[in-house]
């Protein structure tokens, strides 16, 4: 189970994947090309083979032609005797069949250019083992019959020279291009890792990363760096554009909410007045909670965020959410209930900001729910991740509204009679997105809850891995 | 009882704003000099000894963060309110990682300004250590965490227990709403939960009503003080 999974991590790295791809399919191809360099060179030792022998009767022919029937005996005799450690063999036999010279005794019954056995030639076994038979060639000169063999071992010899030639090609192109592939693969491996570190920095939020590829690119992997590069530039020029806006619209608009403020601030208190001053600054408040919480969202959304980080016991938190929004609920009818996990457990986050997203989940169980209604917020954990529920038994989302909850200003009711801004599951998305976590709403008929997921429990003490997840 | 004069440097570009916030700590006795601009704030800074420093983030020639970094560099240790229009949280974080004690976001309204202000302007000195808090008859042991009055022990709940040091702490002067929020309930959010009024009421539930006459009160459109 850990060789395969260590098998698989090995081999999630693309180039070293890639690498042993092409080795495969190399060591295929070279395989199946040194099959038919077999075979064809077999074939082509037959065909030598049989050349020769050819040659060879062609040869005594002429001599019977020039000679006569002695000279021809004498020539076979002398072919026989020259035929070092049984490589060749010749026997001449006469028109009754009888042995005139030569090693073979009587004549086989074999046909010409097949591979013949030595107990089908009448000879003995071969005492070194090498020697299992001929292939043979029978022509008639004059008369006589001739035959001649070549052993199958000069055939098997040559083959097998011919094999150590190629294994020994083989063996070393395999392991040369293994070599070159990974110190290659090592090269592009180096490459792809600075390109995630770069992007994962970037998606981090520091868009100052680069990878500092080299223009004009040398290869295509240089093209996609360059790419990256060019794409961080634009992105970083359009934040900080879009964050220039973000503080001339925040300079532009808060300066005069502060004037109007001051102004209605400035105005002798009158009864006449006083009601339409208190609504006037209630106003001016709900327009800076709204712009302050689209601000935050954005800020969130887009990693630029940056806020402290500790070990928050969820049990206490959970207590300061109660302590917030026990009596609001009460005073709305509803019961308020918050179940803890163990002492030990905390999260890695900001308190405030966590306090805030559950804040948000439980104003708007109070909001939606009739009286009589409960709210439930708990929090569970689950190996190294703590999740947070908020349920409670209201009327639910509207299934066609649930893909919408979390944009921002969308409300369940159109006529807005509730009052509210509808930024708050903007904002509980964006808090949690901040944190590395998810948001999970489901209708529960009745009710719904909203399940925050996947946040680090303080246990996972490793920055490293943290920072990879959360917007600092 | 009269909070003693404060001398204030006032650094700020607008003009109305300005005048808004000179003339209302005019009005409560306190002397207020302004400065336009960031490098004619920084050389009034030098210039004089202030209670306080309140400082706009975007100011021309200087911006406000440099301009309290470089007061800081300057060994300048006054303490220093930021007003800014930029409320994201960075920019908290900026304001006060560059030396600024306090972070108030525009529109701000100035009760919550001044109580800010005298809040942090007259902070008890951190190297003497506190044992106890006095209002009048009422006691609080800050050892044994005991609350007495005229003698007879209060029992509260550790929020109402904070919620009553820090009035004390902050004792004759007025406390926000939000100053409550952000100092006993550690957010700097708004509930919008009358969570500050129901721990108000319960501790004077504990505090005055056994008592004759009251300590905590209601400063309208303010905030709440502790008076003895």
């Amino acid at each position: 189970m850990v060789d395969r999974k260590m098998r698989s991590l090995w081999l999630r790295r693309t180039s070293r994947r890639l690498s042993v791809q092409y080795s495969l399919l190399y060591t295929g191809l070279v395989l199946v090309i040194f099959l038919l360099a077999y075979f064809v060179s077999r074939y082509e030792m037959r065909d030598w083979a049989k050349d020769l022998m050819r040659d060879d009767a062609a040869s005594l022919q002429v001599v019977f032609d020039e000679g006569d029937l002695d000279s021809l005996r004498a020539s076979v005799e002398a072919l026989s005797r020259l035929s070092a450690a049984r490589m060749r063999i010749f026997g001449l036999f006469d028109e009754a069949g009888n042995a005139i010279s030569g090693k073979l005794e009587s004549v086989p019954d074999v046909r010409s250019s097949t591979h013949v056995s030595l107990r089908e030639l009448g000879l003995p076994p071969d005492p070194s083992g090498e020697v299992d038979g001929y292939w043979v060639q029978i022509d008639r000169i004059g008369p006589w019959t001739l035959i001649q063999g070549i052993s199958d071992e000069v055939i098997f010899e040559l083959l097998e020279a011919l094999v150590a030639a190629l294994v020994f090609g083989f063996v070393s192109l395999l392991a040369l291009g293994l070599l070159l592939g990974s110190r290659i693969g090592r090269l592009t491996e180096d490459r792809v890792a600075i390109i995630s570190d770069v992007l994962g920095r970037a998606s981090s939020g520091d868009l100052s990363a680069r990878i500092a590829a080299k223009d004009p690119a040398f290869d295509d992997l240089g093209q996609v760096e360059t790419r990256i590069d060019h794409a961080l530039g634009q992105i970083e020029s359009l934040v900080t554009a879009q964050r220039q806006i973000t503080v001339d619209v925040a300079h532009d608009l808060r300066s005069p909410l502060q004037r109007l403020r001051q102004r209605l601030e400035r105005l002798a208190p009158t009864s006449r007045f006083e009601d339409d001053k208190a609504a006037g600054l209630a106003a001016i408040d709900q327009i800076e909670r709204t712009f302050n919480a689209l601000l935050t969202i954005a800020d969130l959304e887009h990693g630029q965020s940056a806020f402290d980080l500790a070990a928050v016991p969820v049990g206490p938190m959970l207590d300061d959410l109660r302590d917030l929004y026990e009596e609001a609920a009460v005073i709305a009818g509803m019961t308020f209930d918050v179940s803890s996990p163990g002492p030990d457990v905390a999260v890695l986050g900001n308190r405030n900001l966590l306090l805030q997203m559950l804040g948000n989940l439980v104003e708007n169980a109070i909001k939606y729910c009739p009286r009589g209604a409960r709210v439930a917020v708990s929090a569970t954990s689950r190996g190294r991740q703590v999740d947070f529920t908020v349920r409670d038994s209201g009327p639910g989302m509207a299934e066609g509204f649930l893909p919408h909850a979390y944009d921002r200003f969308s409300r369940e009711d159109p006529s807005r009679h509730i009052p509210g801004n509808g930024l708050g599951l903007a904002m509980v998305r964006a808090i949690a997105i901040g944190h590395g976590a998810t948001v999970t709403l489901n209708n529960l008929d009745p009710g719904l809850c909203v399940l925050v997921s996947g946040l680090f429990s303080s246990s996972v003490n490793e920055a490293a891995l943290f920072e990879g997840r959360v917007a600092r | 009882m009269e909070l003693e004069s404060m001398n204030i440097l006032l650094i700020e570009d607008d003009a109305e704003t300005a005048a808004y916030v000179t003339s209302g700590f005019h009005e409560e006795g306190h002397s207020v000099r302004h400065a336009a601009n960031g490098s004619d704030g920084f050389l009034a800074a030098l210039d004089d000894d202030y209670d306080i420093l309140i400082v706009d983030r975007m100011i021309p020639k200087l911006d406000g963060l440099s301009l309290v970094k470089a007061l800081r560099d300057a060994g300048n240790r006054t303490p220093v309110i930021f007003l800014s229009a930029l409320t994201a949280i960075r920019d908290r974080v900026d304001g006060l990682q560059g030396g600024g004690d306090d972070y108030l976001s525009k529109p701000f309204a100035f009760a919550e300004l001044s109580a800010r202000v005298q809040a942090l302007a007259r902070r008890p000195a951190l190297a003497t250590e506190e044992t106890e808090l006095r209002t009048s008859d009422l006691i609080v042991d800050l050892l044994i965490q005991k609350v007495t009055r005229a003698g007879t022990e209060i029992r509260l709940q550790p929020r109402e227990y904070r919620l009553l040091c820090y009035l004390m702490r902050n004792a004759d002067r007025v406390v926000t709403r939000t100053m409550l929020l952000e100092s006993v309930w550690d957010i700097n959010f708004d509930p919008r939960t009358n969570v500050v009024e129901t721990q108000i009421s319960r501790l004077r539930d504990k505090v005055d009503k056994p008592f004759d006459r009251p300590l905590i009160h209601t400063v309208r459109g303010s905030g709440y003080r502790i008076h003895g």
